[in-house]
C-alpha cells in the first residue's frame, strides 16, 4: 500500500509538479549531504600564511571572504576621489583588485606573509589605493587621447590641463629659502625628521593624522602636531628676519 | 614704538594668534591691545600673515608627472605597512618631501588607507558581500594558484534578491527565458572565458610554454630559460591558437594597427625575426618595444650587425614614453650587455632591480648585473 501510494506520488512529481521534484532533490542532498564543519575563526596573518602554504578550498574562501570588506571599501574610496561610482564599478575594481593580488602566485600577497594585521591590512588598503588611482587615470587618459596608449599617464597627465598655483620659477626661490632656514634652525637628533614633516605637512598638505600614521615617524598625531608648530614656527621666523634685512638695505 | 605695552609679541605668539581663527585664546584680548599700540608687532604680525600665506601657496593644485628617480608606487604600501627596513623608509620619505609628484601621492594613499568613519564619509557606499565570487576565486587559488589569473574572471555583482517570490509556473518560463537569454549573449557577445583568452595573453602564453629568449615580451610572467635550440621547440599550442586569433581579428579589420603588432609579436615567437622586424618598422611609433626586441633577439641569435644599436634605439624610445616599463628596462639593459656596454648595463640592471620587487625576473637581473660586474673588472675576458 504505501509502495503504490510512493509511486501514485512519484508519478505524481516527475510528470505534473517539476518545481517539487526539484526542491525535493534539493532538499535531500542538503539534508543527506555531509555535514559542514565549521572551522574555528583564524586571524588574518594565520589565514594568509596557512593560503600560501597550503590552503584548501575553505581556507581561500575564509581569507577572501575577510579580506572582501577590506578591498571593497578601500576601491570605493579611492573610486569616489574620481567622481560618482556605482556599487556594480566598485565591485568590478574589487574583483580586479583581487586578481591582481593573487597575479603571479600571489606575488603581491606574499609580501605580507608573517606580518601583523595592521601592517597587512593597510598594505593592502594602499595597495588597492594605488590600482584604483591608475586604473581611473588610464581611463581618463585614454578618453581624452583615445588613439593613445602610447603614452604613460605620467607624460600625458601635463597635457590634461593641470595648472599651478603660483609661478614656478617664484616657489622654487621659496622653496630654496625655506629648506636653509630648516636647515639653519633645527638641530639635534629630531632635525631630520622634523625636517621632513615639515615640508610634508606645508608642501604637500599631508594632516598630523597621515604623518603619524606613517610607522617609521614614530610620533603620535600630537607630537607631530607639536614637530610641525615648532618647525613652522623657526621658518616664519627666519622668513621674517629675511625680509626685514631685505627691507633695511632697501631703505639704506 | 606706541606707548602702553609691555611686551612684545614673539614669534610663537604670532603663531598663535594665526591659528586662534575664534577668538577662544585667552591671550588675545592682551595681545589685540598689545597691537593697537605698537607698530613694530603690527609689522612683524603682517609679515607672519605674508608668510603664512605664502606658505599655504606652496602646495600644488595639479597632478605633477613622476620622475625617473621616483620608487615604484608599490613601495608606498610598504612604507604606510612599515614593511620597509628603517633605512629605506628614511630615504622613501625623503624623497616624498621634496617631490611633487609622489608627495600628494603618498598623500591621497594614506587618506584612501585611514579608517573609515561612516559619519564623515555618508556617500560612501556600503559594503556587500559577493558569495559568488568568492567561492569561484577560492576554487581557482586551491586547485591552481598559479593559473588563477587566467581562470578566475571577475563574476558580476550579486543579482539582487526580489522580496516576491513568483509562482512556480512563472518560475519555470522565467527560467527558461533567463537560459534563452544567456545562451543568446553568449552566442552574441563571445566573452573570452568561454570562447578563448585574449591574443595577448595566448602570446604571453606561447612564450611561457617554451622561453628560449633572453628577451621579454609584454605580460608574459617570469620561466625559466630551457634552450635556445631552435629545432628543439616543441608543439606550442597557445602559439597556434594566437596565430588563429591574431589572423581572425586581421581579417575582420586589416588595419588595426594592435592586431598588426601582435601579428609580428607571434613571427617573433616563431623565431622569424625578418618577418617581425619588417613587419614592425611602418609601426614603430606605436610598437618601439615590440621592434626593439625583435632587433635584440635577432642580434643575440644571428649576430646581426648593427641589430643591438637599433634595439637599444628602439627600447629607449621605449622608455621614453613609459620611463618605468619593466619589460623594456629589461631588454635595453640586456641589447648594453650584448654591446659589451658594461657601465650602462650595469645602471640600467640596478634601475631595473630598483623597479621590480621580487620574483624571477629580477633574481634573473641580479644573476645578469653580477655578470656585468665581474666582466667589468679589469683583466675579465671580456
Amino acid at each position: 500500500m504505501r509502495m503504490r501510494a510512493f509511486s501514485t506520488g512519484w508519478y505524481y512529481i516527475t510528470v505534473f509538479r517539476p518545481p517539487t521534484l526539484f526542491r525535493f532533490v534539493k532538499d535531500s542532498v542538503i539534508r543527506l549531504g555531509p555535514t559542514v564543519m565549521v572551522a574555528p575563526a583564524r586571524a588574518l596573518p594565520e589565514l594568509l600564511s596557512l593560503c600560501l602554504r597550503q590552503g584548501d578550498r575553505r581556507d581561500w574562501e575564509a581569507l577572501i571572504e575577510s579580506l572582501h570588506p577590506i578591498i571593497f571599501s578601500a576601491a570605493a574610496r579611492a573610486a569616489a576621489r574620481w567622481g560618482e561610482v556605482r556599487r556594480d564599478q566598485v565591485e568590478d575594481l574589487t574583483q580586479d583588485a583581487f586578481l591582481k593580488l593573487c597575479k603571479n602566485d600571489c606575488r603581491i600577497l606574499r609580501q605580507v606573509q608573517n606580518k601583523p594585521e595592521g601592517a597587512t591590512v593597510v598594505f593592502l588598503k594602499v595597495t588597492v589605493s594605488n590600482l584604483v588611482h591608475d586604473h581611473f587615470r588610464a581611463e581618463r587618459a585614454g578618453r581624452r587621447h583615445p588613439a593613445g596608449g602610447l603614452l604613460s599617464t605620467d607624460f600625458a597627465d601635463p597635457w590634461l590641463g593641470e595648472t599651478r598655483s603660483v609661478d614656478v620659477v617664484e616657489r622654487e626661490i621659496f622653496l630654496k629659502q625655506i629648506d636653509e632656514a630648516l636647515r639653519r634652525r633645527l638641530s639635534g637628533p629630531t632635525a631630520h625628521r622634523d625636517h621632513r614633516i615639515f615640508w610634508l605637512y606645508n608642501r604637500h598638505g599631508l594632516t598630523a593624522k597621515d604623518i603619524a600614521s606613517i610607522p617609521v615617524i614614530g610620533l603620535s598625531e600630537k607630537g607631530v602636531e607639536s614637530a610641525i608648530h615648532r618647525a613652522t614656527v623657526l621658518v616664519k621666523e627666519e622668513l621674517c628676519a629675511l625680509k626685514g634685512k631685505s627691507q633695511e638695505g632697501a631703505s639704506n | 614704538m606706541r606707548s602702553g605695552d609691555n611686551r612684545h609679541l614673539a614669534g610663537s605668539d604670532c603663531e598663535a594668534l594665526l591659528r586662534d581663527a575664534d577668538g577662544s585664546d585667552l591671550r588675545r584680548q592682551e595681545w589685540d591691545a598689545h597691537l593697537r599700540t605698537c607698530d613694530r608687532c603690527t609689522a612683524l604680525m603682517e609679515n607672519y600673515q605674508r608668510e603664512t600665506d605664502r606658505l599655504k601657496g606652496l602646495r600644488i593644485s595639479g597632478r605633477t608627472p613622476s620622475g625617473t628617480d621616483c620608487p615604484d608606487p608599490s613601495r608606498w604600501a610598504q612604507l604606510a605597512a612599515g614593511l620597509e627596513t628603517e633605512e629605506e623608509s628614511e630615504h622613501l620619505l625623503e624623497h616624498a618631501a621634496g617631490c611633487d609628484a609622489c608627495g600628494p601621492h603618498l598623500k591621497v594613499l594614506l587618506e584612501d588607507a585611514a579608517p573609515v568613519d561612516p559619519a564623515s564619509e555618508p556617500s560612501m557606499i556600503p559594503y556587500a558581500p559577493n558569495p559568488e565570487f568568492v567561492q569561484r576565486l577560492a576554487a581557482d587559488l586551491s586547485h591552481e594558484p598559479s593559473a588563477a589569473l587566467v581562470s578566475a574572471r571577475p563574476v558580476s555583482a550579486p543579482p539582487r534578491v526580489s522580496t516576491t517570490r513568483p509562482k512556480p509556473r512563472a518560475r519555470w518560463i522565467l527560467a527558461a527565458a533567463a537560459l534563452a537569454a544567456g545562451a543568446g549573449a553568449v552566442l552574441m557577445l563571445r566573452p573570452a572565458w568561454l570562447f578563448g583568452v585574449p591574443p595577448e595573453q595566448l602570446l604571453a602564453r606561447a612564450y611561457e610554454t617554451n622561453r628560449t629568449w633572453t628577451a621579454r615580451i609584454p605580460e608574459a610572467s617570469y620561466v625559466p630559460l630551457v634552450s635556445s635550440a631552435r629545432s628543439a621547440t616543441p608543439r606550442n599550442t597557445p602559439l597556434a591558437e594566437a596565430d588563429a586569433a591574431v589572423s581572425a581579428a586581421l581579417d575582420r579589420n586589416p588595419g588595426d594597427r594592435r592586431s598588426q603588432v601582435l601579428r609580428a609579436r607571434a613571427e617573433f615567437l616563431h623565431h622569424r625575426y625578418d618577418n617581425a622586424i619588417e613587419a614592425l618598422r611602418p609601426l614603430a611609433d606605436d610598437a618601439a618595444l615590440d621592434l626593439g626586441t625583435a632587433y635584440l633577439a635577432r642580434g643575440l641569435a644571428d649576430d646581426s650587425a648593427g641589430d643591438e644599436e637599433n634595439a637599444v634605439e628602439y627600447l629607449s624610445k621605449a622608455l621614453q614614453a613609459n620611463p618605468r616599463d619593466p619589460v623594456a628596462t629589461f631588454n635595453r639593459a640586456l641589447a648594453f650587455e650584448a654591446l659589451m656596454m658594461w657601465d650602462q648595463a650595469e645602471a640600467e640592471w640596478k634601475r631595473y632591480i630598483q623597479m621590480d620587487s621580487k620574483g624571477g625576473w629580477v633574481e634573473e637581473a641580479q644573476k645578469h648585473l653580477e655578470d656585468t660586474v665581474q666582466k667589468k673588472k679589469p683583466g675579465s675576458a671580456n
